[in-house]
């Protein structure tokens, strides 16, 4: 496997993002929207109550599509070492990337059209799909056998 | 007169910085402006009572935005210096890229705090009409004005940055990585 520093370093780059959406539940402190989880995912995440799962009876710092997105990409980064020769030399991840965002794209619009009200959980789902569509696409990069130069 | 390494660098030949600082510079603007635009308009704008307020939109467009930087940027650096790349490098520029949009846009903030100083003020006040006319529960009511309220009060300037960059540096070397993969020179590919 090459760039196994990288892969661990993004692996656990990852986690530490992962727990740190989870907000102040997590660690069963009472809310404080000025602590620094939540402060951390403001300028990506609009952070919206109702759409955020609770730990604890406390929100975390991101709304479940996002949190969905970092749990697909590290649970998928997680599988690299077992993925990465499937994926190579293949162009189903294309695919399966070009589906999930237009999957999102659709559930985005529908729910801002009121056509379809999506759930917490489909959110977390549809971010899942998303965060393991992008790693599927990139987990030939580790693979052993060097990229042919043109 | 150019050599064949001038024309083709090798792997992580060639500076990435010029890459780095347009991308980045582009996105920290447009990330700024488009806030700066969404955020008047949030101003002016009569509480109706739903979820999607300007703010709200802004952060969409904006986190969208700024998360596929680390791509633009590795796809400018393919174009302007050589498309092999290797997937460290592209990681780098992904960071790097993400970091200097933080930078960027957090100096134009607290420049355009200068020019009007009551602009955050002023939409917090707007924010809290909106969701006073929401239709959800007072408890989570009040729980939303606290958030919003936190999210406005004062922060440094170095704190912008220690809390924007981390987050915004590991997507975009995500999405750097996979600027590698699709504009880096490739392998042959079947299904």
């Amino acid at each position: 496997m090459r760039y196994r520093s990288l892969y661990a370093g993004i692996l656990i780059g990852l986690l530490l993002l992962v727990i740190a959406s989870m907000g102040s539940g997590i660690i069963g402190v009472a809310v404080d929207y000025g602590n620094w989880q939540y402060r951390m995912f403001r300028g990506i995440c609009h952070q919206m109550i109702e759409r955020s799962f609770q730990i604890n009876g406390i929100p975390m710092a991101v709304n479940t599509r996002c949190f969905g997105v970092f749990t697909g990409l590290f649970v998928s980064w997680l599988f690299i070492p077992a993925l990465k020769n499937r994926v190579k030399n293949k162009k189903w991840p294309v695919f399966f990337l070009i589906i999930v965002v237009i999957l999102q794209i659709g559930d985005y619009v529908a729910g801002l059209f009121s056509v379809w009200n999506s759930s917490n959980f489909s959110r977390f789902f549809m971010g899942n799909l998303l965060g393991a569509a992008i790693v599927c696409m990139i987990a030939d990069q580790f693979s052993a056998k060097p990229k042919s130069s043109k | 007169m150019n050599t064949t390494s001038d024309i083709n660098p090798k792997p992580d030949e060639g500076s990435y910085w010029p890459s780095v600082l347009l991308v980045g510079g582009i996105f920290g603007i447009a990330g700024f402006l488009i806030n700066l635009i969404f955020g008047y308009m949030q101003i002016s704008s009569e509480p109706t009572g739903s979820f999607l307020s300007p703010m709200i939109l802004s952060g969409l467009v904006v986190c969208l935005a700024t998360c596929v930087a680390g791509l633009v940027a590795v796809w400018h650096f393919t174009k302007d210096v050589t498309d092999r790349i290797k997937l460290g490098r592209g990681a780098l520029i992904g960071f790097l890229t993400g970091a200097f949009i933080i930078l960027f846009s957090t100096i134009l903030n607290e420049l355009w705090y200068m020019i009007d100083p009551d602009y955050t003020e002023k939409i917090l006040e707007s924010v809290i009409e909106n969701v006073e006319a929401m239709d959800v529960p007072a408890e989570t009511r009040d729980q939303m004005i606290d958030q919003w309220a936190a999210g406005i009060q004062d922060t440094t300037f170095v704190q912008q940055l220690l809390f924007g960059i981390p987050v915004t540096g590991l997507l975009n070397m995500l999405t750097g990585m996979l600027g590698v993969k699709i504009f880096g020179a490739k392998e042959e590919e079947s299904f």
